[in-house]
């Protein structure tokens, strides 16, 4: 009996000495690339997701001789481990880097939705919008060697439909054809004036290695960007030049993002020369840059942090309580003490720079804070005696939001409002907010670059689903079915733009800032944050 | 010698030994100290000062001085109130999941020890049952029915902690039934039911105590964590756990931010321990010279 | 004697099973469904719609359940992940060797920080050595371990630059997160041997060994401790399990991809099967270790050795 005891324990022991050594051999061929950040700030989404949407444009420094000694490597830093390049069944943001990398698009869509063609030389929109035609570029390998043909995007297209990730940009689809090798034909159930940008979120994959690779493609992708991956763990993500990129050659060889899920650590990362790029947190961009050791960028974004009410329930279904609330608060106030002033005012959900449709600031119905007015409409309301709004339910996981709901205590409480804040977890938010769950609620959302996106989140239909603040309003209903399939980008414009004015009038949200994040980078990093990382480069030494 | 007399000199004895121990001595003043500043914290600071916010950048954020004793937080609030006032919640995140679950355990345990057969076959393969699954993962879990909010990280807290003391309270029980003097009281004839709540339980007392005692300062640094990890309570309520994580932004800027709440958590945690320990000191007989 | 291990593994099974219904239960209870939380708010309800009935959540909960056990005990299929689709085995095994790297080395140095102090207090004690060790572990229990780790890691990692600030993919990566483990944990380990030590040199067969003749280091190491090592053997056992599942916290300020911080982002997305695996992997681990104390309670305590055997 002693023995077999004896036996186990030393298996024991030896189990867990295995597994360290193990450990070391791992390690050796780990790349020893020098780390860079990548945005690990919550508000923009990651950055280079608005890669698929920038315009090809070479950079602006001379196009330099190869200087032998400017770095090729490029470390990046992501708060979420990257868990698949799937680009049409993908569900987590974080896998928008590689996947960027790794796959490109018919069409690039910039921040401003400027459309420029990418993998097709040119595209015809054909009977009144039903059907879109695409001459694709000849020549463009995957990373298997194989052509980019009529049938890859065919195959592409046909497997976007079966993902529900792809729902919103394929769901109109009537039928994908290829014409001959390099035509594809797409026809629409009924015309939709997005489709022309929208096609640019579907990436095209190679059908062999797809077919081949069944479930695994996930792991093992094949597609015809810049990049392609050569080493993949848990913790880091290796990409390597792809030598036969059908575009310009990118100056980088290789680029590595690995995973720091906090983001204290990633900035501590960053200084101590590990990460070369990083998003920094609103509350260290002062003191980063007095160090003036770093190349400081703002970006701009299209999240809107917002005031959501339960339209249709006491008391933010009388529209004198939601707009006393949208009189009595500062938001400038608030932009500084949530967001270390780093922001812009919103009046609109959805930056009018990056959302196409959606009228600018100016020509919008603001509420400039005026306690007087405030009191003056609670007390019409019936509520001259102050009012207790209950919970009201922020978003938990970015101090943002809770920051936003403190400073809104102190404003309220000068009209006589009180409240309760809720901190909720994301998962139990989301479930509440759409079942209407709630009264008032503080959260950021970053909905489509085209206002015809955001159709779900005002019309009637929407309300169980995007319509958080459960606004019914037939004006707004009729607009957007006008908008749908209207082709006339200017007419387009003045419907949307009177949409956002009744919801402005109507206080069903209050607006209250558009995310930016500040980006901090080695001085000797090349790069515009908005174009695709493969036209990043290093300044010679 | 009677029963009261003899408990009388028993009780002086014990309280001889533990005064003998210093740092035992030490943290039971700390925890008085403590439970007054928790008492009387309207009177040492009022609570509006914890709440009220001046979001300028000269308020903000501001080192100690002689207007703000602690200086204030990233809202220009005084972190003097904050903290004084945090102390309540902190220390009833403390209290109140312990002894509610020391209540349960001490229920759940005695009917297993008394009744013993199947209820305690049942009751015990439930406890071990919940002893196999990972403390954090049931305590995110019910975090995550129940929802947000300082009661129900209690309620969770609570939850997750009964099954531990009721096979504690058990065994201490068990331990007890096999003195020597159990089966004296057995041959004098007295019932089960009298066996257990004459001799047992008061005997139970003192390990429980001691246990409860300790296992307060546990739950404080538990109920800190998880506020830290953003469950718990609700801004802009105080608690020191929830200060740190708030502050983790600021620690470049201001570590005073950081560093007090930290400290208080630690003494608070220290002092519980110390009067835990002496405690067991003085009731343990196998300790004694 | 094994006929006592058989026993105990078999009745290991009921055990699992009545963890898997009690957590897959509390998590059915938890508002919110996969489909809309992994595809975000923003999406199409039919999108949702169409995610749901992919992964099969329209179905009754006692036909999930039982498909779910079912896949288990028949296929050892642990499902696949909700986010990502892949299997749930795959992406623990990614993350297990990591954590259980940390548990060891982490158990390991809190006995070797631990039970040396400890044996030294209790043999000196009322002394000033005495007096200055247990204050010292007093301290160290009152530590957050969140507030001591970012410390280290401030100072070491971004002002000395000795060790990396976060990974583990070199070595030196596991040095803060063991340490930020190992000195707030060894307190309680200090504290348990000092006491279990006295308790034993207390007793009366210490006394007669003394009585004899025996110089003391006998006394200490052969007695003594061969008696006081069974409750550190188990808080030992208990701690290590503790540790493959409690590392949360470390593993997020350290950015390391372990169990821990797998099981709580799993639980934010509502990602049962990850859960679920996760549950049942830490569960039968810590069965075992339960199992293997009480051998090494047998193997020491030939008392104990009889009762199992009988």
């Amino acid at each position: 009996m002693k023995k077999i005891i004896a036996m186990l324990l030393a298996l024991l022991m030896l189990v867990s000495l295995m597994t360290a050594c193990g450990a070391k051999k791992e390690d050796a061929p780990a790349a020893d690339a020098p780390a860079a950040d990548a945005p690990a700030e919550a508000p923009a989404e990651d950055i280079l997701d608005t890669d698929l949407g920038s315009a090809p444009v070479s950079p602006e420094a001379e196009d330099a001789p190869e200087a032998s000694t400017a770095r090729t490597d490029l470390v990046l830093a992501t708060t979420v481990p990257m868990d698949g390049c799937d680009p049409h069944f993908n569900t987590s943001t974080a896998n928008g880097t590689a996947i960027n990398l790794v796959y490109e698009t018919l069409v690039l869509v910039d921040q401003q939705v400027n459309v420029t063609p990418l993998l097709c030389e040119k595209y015809d929109i054909l009977e009144e919008g039903l059907v879109y035609e695409y001459k694709l570029k000849q020549g463009v390998k995957f990373h298997n060697g194989e052509e980019m043909k009529a049938s890859d995007v065919v195959y592409s297209f046909t497997r976007a439909q079966q993902a529900p990730g792809m729902y919103a940009n394929v769901a109109l689809i009537e039928s994908i054809e290829a014409v001959d090798e390099y035509t594809v034909r797409i026809k629409l159930i009924q015309p939709y004036a997005p489709f022309y940008h929208l096609v640019g979120n579907v990436a095209i994959v190679s059908e062999k290695a797809a077919t081949e690779a069944g479930d695994a493609f996930a792991t093992e992708p094949c597609g015809t960007g810049a990049f392609t991956i050569s080493e993949w763990t848990a913790e880091k993500i290796s990409f390597t030049r792809f030598e036969d990129y059908h575009g310009e050659t990118p100056k980088l060889e290789t680029i590595t993002v690995s995973t720091v899920s906090d983001a204290a650590t990633a900035l501590m990362a960053f200084e101590a020369g590990d990460l070369d790029y990083i998003g920094v947190p609103n509350s260290d961009v002062e003191r980063l840059t007095n160090t003036g050791l770093y190349n400081m960028v703002m970006v701009a974004s299209n999240n809107t942090t917002y005031i959501t009410f339960n339209n249709q329930v006491a008391p933010f279904d009388d529209v004198r309580v939601r707009q006393a609330i949208a009189y009595a608060i500062n938001k400038e106030e608030i932009l500084l003490g949530a967001c270390e002033g780093y922001g812009y005012i919103a009046e609109t959900i959805g930056n009018p720079d990056y959302t196409l449709g959606l009228p600018d600031v100016e020509d919008v119905v603001t509420y400039e804070q005026n306690l007087e007015t405030a009191k003056q409409l609670l007390a019409e309301a019936g509520y001259a005696d102050g009012l207790d709004l209950g919970k009201m339910m922020v978003m938990a996981g970015s101090d943002e939001f809770s920051l936003t709901a403190e400073i809104m205590k102190s404003q309220l409480e000068a009209v006589g409002i009180t409240f309760e804040v809720q901190l909720t977890e994301p998962s139990s938010f989301v479930a509440d907010a759409i079942t209407g769950n709630y009264g008032i609620a503080i959260m950021g959302i970053t909905l489509g670059i085209d206002m015809a996106e955001h159709e779900m989140a005002y019309v009637t239909a929407g309300i169980d689903q995007l319509n958080l603040p459960r606004f019914s309003n037939e004006r707004v209903d009729e607009l957007f079915g006008l908008a749908m399939v209207e082709t006339d980008q200017a007419k387009r414009d003045e419907y949307y733009a009177e949409v956002v004015n009744i919801v402005a009038e109507q206080a069903a949200i209050v607006p209250l800032s558009y995310s930016v994040s500040v980006i901090a980078a080695d001085p000797a990093l090349i790069f515009d944050p908005i174009l695709p990382v493969r036209t990043w480069y290093w300044a010679a030494e | 010698m009677n029963n009261t007399a003899k408990k009388q000199s028993q009780f002086r004895e014990f309280w001889r030994i533990f005064f003998q121990n210093k740092p035992a001595v030490v943290g039971l003043v700390i925890v008085i100290l403590l439970m007054l500043m928790v008492v009387f914290a309207e009177q040492i600071v009022p609570e509006k000062l914890a709440f009220e916010q001046h979001i300028t950048k000269a308020a903000r954020m501001q080192p100690p001085s002689k207007e703000h004793i602690f200086g204030t937080d990233h809202l220009g609030r005084d972190l003097f109130a904050r903290v004084i006032h945090g102390g309540r919640y902190s220390l009833t995140v403390g209290f109140i999941p312990t002894i509610v679950a020391m209540l349960g355990g001490m229920l759940l345990g005695a009917c297993a020890a008394y009744f013993g057969g199947a209820v305690e076959n049942l009751i015990m393969r439930i406890c071990d049952v919940f002893a196999c699954i990972p403390g954090t993962l049931l305590t995110l879990s019910f975090a995550a029915v129940l929802g947000a909010g300082m009661d129900n990280m209690m309620v969770a807290i609570t939850i997750t902690a009964i099954p531990g003391c009721t096979r504690f309270v058990r065994s201490i029980i068990l331990n007890i039934v096999e003195q020597d003097y159990m089966e004296a009281a057995r041959m004098c004839g007295s019932s089960s039911f009298r066996i257990m709540t004459r001799h047992v339980l008061p005997n139970a007392m003192g390990p429980l105590i001691m246990s409860t005692v300790s296992s307060i300062a546990g739950m404080i640094m538990m109920g800190a964590g998880l506020s830290f990890l953003g469950m718990g309570v609700q801004p802009p309520n105080p608690e020191w756990g929830y200060m740190l994580s708030e502050s983790r932004d600021y620690m470049y800027r201001a570590p005073h931010l950081f560093i007090i709440p930290g400290i208080f958590i630690m003494v608070s945690i220290l002092a519980f321990n110390l009067t835990g320990d002496g405690l067991r000191d003085a009731l343990d007989p196998k300790l004694r010279r | 004697m094994s006929k006592y291990v058989i026993r105990r593994l078999l009745l290991m099974i009921p055990t699992m099973i009545a963890v898997i219904f009690i957590v897959f239960s509390i998590l059915s209870f938890i508002p919110g469904d996969p489909g809309r939380m992994i595809l975000g708010i923003a999406a199409p309800q039919e999108a949702v719609d169409m995610f749901n009935h992919n992964l099969g959540l329209d179905r009754p909960f006692i036909v999930r359940f039982l498909d779910y056990v079912g896949g288990i005990f028949l296929r050892f299929d642990f499902g696949e992940s909700y986010r990502n689709s892949i299997p749930v085995i795959d992406e623990i095994m990614m993350r297990f060797p990591t954590t259980f790297r940390l548990a060891v080395f982490g158990v390991i140095s809190v006995v070797i920080l631990g039970v040396p102090l400890g044996i030294l207090a209790a043999i000196r004690r009322s002394t000033i050595t005495d007096a200055s060790i247990t204050v010292y572990a007093m301290f160290l229990t009152a530590i957050p371990g969140f507030w001591f780790g970012m410390i280290l890691m401030y100072f070491f990692a971004l002002k000395l630059k000795w060790v990396p600030v976060f990974g583990v993919s070199e070595w030196k990566g596991y040095i803060l997160p063991i340490i930020t483990m190992a000195v707030p944990g060894s307190s309680g380990l200090i504290r348990l041997t000092r006491v279990t030590m006295l308790e034993t040199v207390n007793q009366e067969y210490i006394k007669t060994a003394r009585a004899k003749g025996a110089p003391e280091a006998i006394v200490i190491w052969k007695h003594a401790l061969k008696n006081a090592v069974l409750p550190i053997i188990n808080s030992i056992g208990l701690s290590f399990s503790g540790l493959l599942g409690g590392t949360v916290v470390i593993e997020t300020i350290f950015s390391i991809e372990g169990i821990g911080k797998y099981i709580m982002t799993s639980i934010g997305a509502r990602d049962i099967p990850a859960v679920m695996a996760c549950t049942i992997i830490l569960a039968g681990i810590f069965c075992v270790i339960v199992l293997l104390i009480d051998l090494i309670y047998a193997f020491i305590d030939p008392r104990i050795r009889a009762k199992f055997s009988s």
